[in-house]
């Protein structure tokens, strides 16, 4: 055993400085590159609503006022949010619903159900909606808009409620059964509250889909703000109008979103204990398990069944004699490199954003939660028509149908889903390990590189999948923002689709798919991993 | 020579005052410890040392050098010249053991001497490729400690360092910390909450409460020499007697008794209070018939000896006695016995006594 281990006053006392380490006393210590990036950050999320803005007011009240205020707006208005309210409400019960009987009861094949009640997020709206429509052609209009839409996207409900049943406290059931409440009354006391943030969460984002959503409702005849929004578009650049409309549209996300704030309140649903809970005991269907099993296969046959279905159906039988694949192969490469540009740009913008927001609270990370959440509330369409008007107005075009502006859009728009991956992961790493960091004499940029980084890389890995994913199936901005001659495979879908080319359409849906498949992979092993709060906290 | 000298700290976080007025010499290479109740701030204190949060007002100096005058002068954590060892041991999740322990050394010297120096140091020398989720929460503590070590600090901080083991493991690692922390001539402070492990380990004991400190001594003159009776019942079971100052000692309940230390004002006459240890109390049986004996009122057995609570028949004492025996105690609880008092006692007077008098603090 060493003798010499430590030698005592042979050193001096503190290390000696390295760099510019401030030595007067500051109140906050916030690494200035950080901040400078943060702020950045901050800039470039607020642009589009900036341009959307200047270009109001440059148009003044009385242009707008006539383009807001007729009955056209009232029709939208009345379409978006009646079909928003009552997609968001079926959506909420059939996702807890089917959360409930695979995670908390013994139905057949559940971890079968598990897998394929969730697959049809992997499927664009506007494919599901194709699907149904090219083999039920008369489909449309309100009914059809809210069938489609429904079981296109039920699993942003049905996911973070499966997750938060995962990691509820199954002992909190068992306390209600032992003072004296029956299956009914504990579902309703103890297990809807635990599961409220997540049904609350999801309800959230199918909110904010429905406001954005574009080519499903094109697809079905069904007039919504974003319809109409790209319709004046493509009529001859009716930069007021789509403008006014726009800004309506951010108006109504943000009332979602305020609306989703003051509903969750202030309780939290806290669990003591360990993490590793046992597996609760699941109850038993008895004779209800045919009823539900037949609900699964109903509800997987739909979901999932008809568009894949459809897209298989036209692929053999479309007539498409002469598959284009060197054109498919093209669009797959720009698809798969703008997405991948976009994945690596949203998250490496994320991360200054999370670290702030984690470990620095303060003025600045404050500004930063307020422009992501504005963020949050700009449709894809919206950005993607803001960054064009800047291009055309003030910059004389440039940039605009270039692969970096669309790229950025791209980045913008997804920013707040690579935000929450990575911020739920710098915030699972505990400040205490940078603290011990540093008092074993590194320095802070040391500690981000060999520490945060390395701990935080599984949400890096799933903040960048989160954003590819989303990119890949992305139709309404990148049919704005396209590259002049380029084509994606969401483009050259849409064009084929449009003009009822049904067989030459679905291999670029079925390839789209197919893409979007390996990264759903990768995040559903990530999102099996976190604890449920982390999920709904968008 | 002192090491670590901390003058009238002061911490709040936004209005909840933690610290206020700490002041606290260590000497180098001492080991330290600091015992409090929870909430009493020790752990601010720890972190402002550290260099994690900065001090409202006040100073601390290393060294004879300040690192926190408050609005003056500071010097990051990473300039201190301090090893860290947190509660739960917070080793980092994605590097071996011996990387973690090679974490703050210079990149030449990370794979070198050092490490291995430290791994047969804390006895695992075959475990340098293990990471810290493979190891036993013994294991990861003493390679926390040894990360701790590696860069040969001046000062070592250790936070409660083993409230996250269990009670078998904790006397085994915590002879361990003290061999190390000898072995590395290392001046350390630690923090903790539980005053058997204060008394046992440290070389000085500060005693912190409502964001002070109310006394600094060795754990034998702690003991004997608490300065009032709130700081008496924090480092172990105490009896508060009322009495009355004589010439030499202090008249009570249990008969007059010798006073080997007097707080205050030591008029004769003057009232008192007095501290009795359990351990200092003796029983006799007595006939079961005395209408105001004192009887038994109930009794823990531990093993080694045994705790008894005794209901006094006597109206001016406290109401419950306690009192330790060593091995097995030969009275069934409703037994009636006479109580006597074995060496001298603490005594203080009425004004300095503290502010929970006339009771029996125990805990």
């Amino acid at each position: 055993m060493s003798t010499t281990v430590g030698e005592l006053g042979s050193a001096p006392p503190l290390l000696p400085r390295r760099g510019r380490a401030p030595v007067r006393a500051r109140r906050r210590s916030t690494p200035p590159v950080l901040l400078a990036a943060g702020v950045l950050v901050a800039l470039v999320l607020l642009l589009p609503l900036a341009f959307l803005i200047l270009e109001a007011a440059q148009d003044g009240f009385s242009t707008l006022r006539p383009l807001l205020f007729r009955a056209l707006t009232a029709t939208l208005l009345w379409n978006t949010v009646s079909l928003m309210v009552v997609v968001t409400v079926l959506c909420a019960v059939i996702g807890t619903a089917a959360a409930w009987f695979v995670e908390r009861t013994d139905l057949p094949g559940r971890r079968i159900w598990a897998v394929l009640v969730v697959v049809p997020i992997g499927i664009p709206d506007f494919v599901t909606s194709f699907g149904w429509k090219s083999i039920f052609p008369s489909l449309g209009g309100f009914a059809g808009a809210t069938l489609v839409m429904t079981l296109a996207v039920y699993p942003l409900v049905y996911l973070p409620v499966a997750a938060s049943l995962r990691h509820a406290d199954p002992a909190q059931e068992e306390v209600a059964r032992s003072l004296g409440l029956g299956r009914l009354r504990t579902f309703v006391r103890v297990t809807l509250p635990q599961v409220r943030l997540a049904i609350l969460g999801g309800g959230l984002l199918v909110g904010l889909v429905m406001l954005s959503e574009y080519g499903a409702f094109e697809i079905l005849g069904f007039h919504t703000f974003t319809t109409e929004i790209y319709t004046e578009f493509l009529s001859g650049f009716n930069a007021p109008a789509a403008c006014a409309l726009s800004l309506v549209l951010v108006v109504l996300s943000l009332f979602l979103l305020t609306g989703e704030g003051l509903a969750r309140g202030r309780g939290r649903p806290s669990r003591t204990g360990a993490l590793t809970a046992r597996v609760p005991r699941p109850h038993r269907l008895g004779r209800a398990t045919l009823l539900v099993l037949a609900g699964f296969f109903v509800l997987v046959g739909l979901a999932l069944g008809v568009p894949v279905g459809a897209i298989v159906y036209w692929i053999l039988h479309g007539g498409s004699s002469t598959l284009p694949t060197a054109s498919i192969l093209t669009a797959a490469g720009h698809t798969i490199f703008y997405s991948a540009a976009a994945g690596l740009l949203a998250t490496i913008a994320a991360l200054p954003v999370a670290i702030l927001s984690v470990r620095h609270s303060g003025r600045v990370s404050t500004i930063l939660e307020r422009s992501n959440y504005l963020v949050l509330a700009m449709p894809g369409l919206v950005i993607a028509l803001a960054l064009t008007y800047f291009s055309e107005r003030y910059a004389a075009g440039f940039l605009y149908q270039s692969s970096t502006m669309l790229i950025a859009a791209y980045a913008i728009m997804f920013f707040p889903l690579a935000l929450v991956a990575v911020r739920t992961s710098v915030a699972q790493a505990p400040a205490s390990l940078e603290e011990v960091g540093r008092s074993l004499g590194r320095g802070r940029l040391e500690v981000l590189w060999r520490l945060t980084l390395p701990l935080a890389a599984p949400g890096l890995a799933a903040a960048f999948c989160l954003v590819f994913l989303e990119a890949v199936t992305e139709l309404t901005a990148t049919l704005v923002l396209i590259p002049t001659g380029a084509q994606t495979l969401s483009t050259q879908f849409w064009a084929f689709q449009t003009n009822i080319s049904y067989g030459q359409a679905a291999p670029y849906a079925g390839l789209m798919i197919l893409i979007a498949a390996i990264p759903s992979c990768v995040l559903g092993r990530w999102f099996d991993r976190l604890p449920s709060r982390s999920l709904v906290a968008a | 020579m002192t090491w670590l000298e901390i003058n009238d700290l002061h911490k709040a976080f936004g209005p909840s005052t933690v610290l206020t007025g700490v002041d606290l010499t260590v000497p180098t290479g001492s080991l330290t410890a600091i015992l409090g109740p929870s909430g009493a701030g020790k752990t601010t204190l720890l972190r402002l040392i550290a260099g994690f949060e900065r001090a409202d007002q006040g100073t601390i100096s290393l060294g004879g050098l300040a690192v926190d005058a408050a609005g003056s002068s500071w010097v990051p954590s990473e300039r201190r010249r301090i090893g860290y060892v947190p509660q739960e041991g917070s080793l980092f999740p994605h590097l071996t053991v011996a990387k973690n322990i090679g974490f703050g050394l210079p990149r030449a010297a990370r794979g070198g001497g050092r490490v291995d120096e430290l791994l047969e140091l804390i006895g695992m020398p075959g475990l340098a490729g293990r990471y810290p989720h493979q190891l036993s929460g013994g294991q990861q503590q003493r390679v926390a400690l040894a990360r701790a070590l590696a860069t040969r600090p001046q000062l070592v901080l250790l936070d409660e360092p083993f409230s996250s083991l269990d009670p078998s493991l904790r006397a085994e690692v915590r002879a361990d910390v003290r061999r190390l922390l000898r072995a590395a001539g290392a001046t350390a402070l630690l923090v903790t909450h539980d005053q058997d492990e204060a008394l046992s380990l440290a070389d000085r004991v500060a005693v912190i409460r409502c964001g002070r400190v109310c006394q600094i001594d060795t754990p034998q003159g702690l003991y004997d020499t608490p300065a009032d009776t709130e700081v008496a019942g924090f480092v172990g079971d105490a009896n508060l007697f009322p009495g009355v100052f004589l010439d030499r000692s202090v008249r009570t309940a249990l008969g007059d008794l010798p006073v080997h230390c007097r707080a205050g004002t030591q008029r004769t006459g003057a009232d008192a209070v007095v501290l009795i240890r359990p351990e200092q109390i003796k029983l006799c049986p007595v006939a079961p018939t005395a209408a105001d004996a004192d009887r038994i009122l109930d009794l823990e057995y531990h093993g080694h000896d045994s705790v008894v609570r005794i209901s006094a028949g006597a109206a001016d004492g406290p109401g419950v006695i306690l009192a330790r025996i060593a091995g097995q105690v030969p009275y069934a609880v409703g037994s009636a016995v006479t109580m006597t008092v074995e060496g001298p006692v603490l005594a203080w007077c009425v004004d300095v006594a503290g502010a929970s008098r006339h009771q029996s603090a125990a805990h």
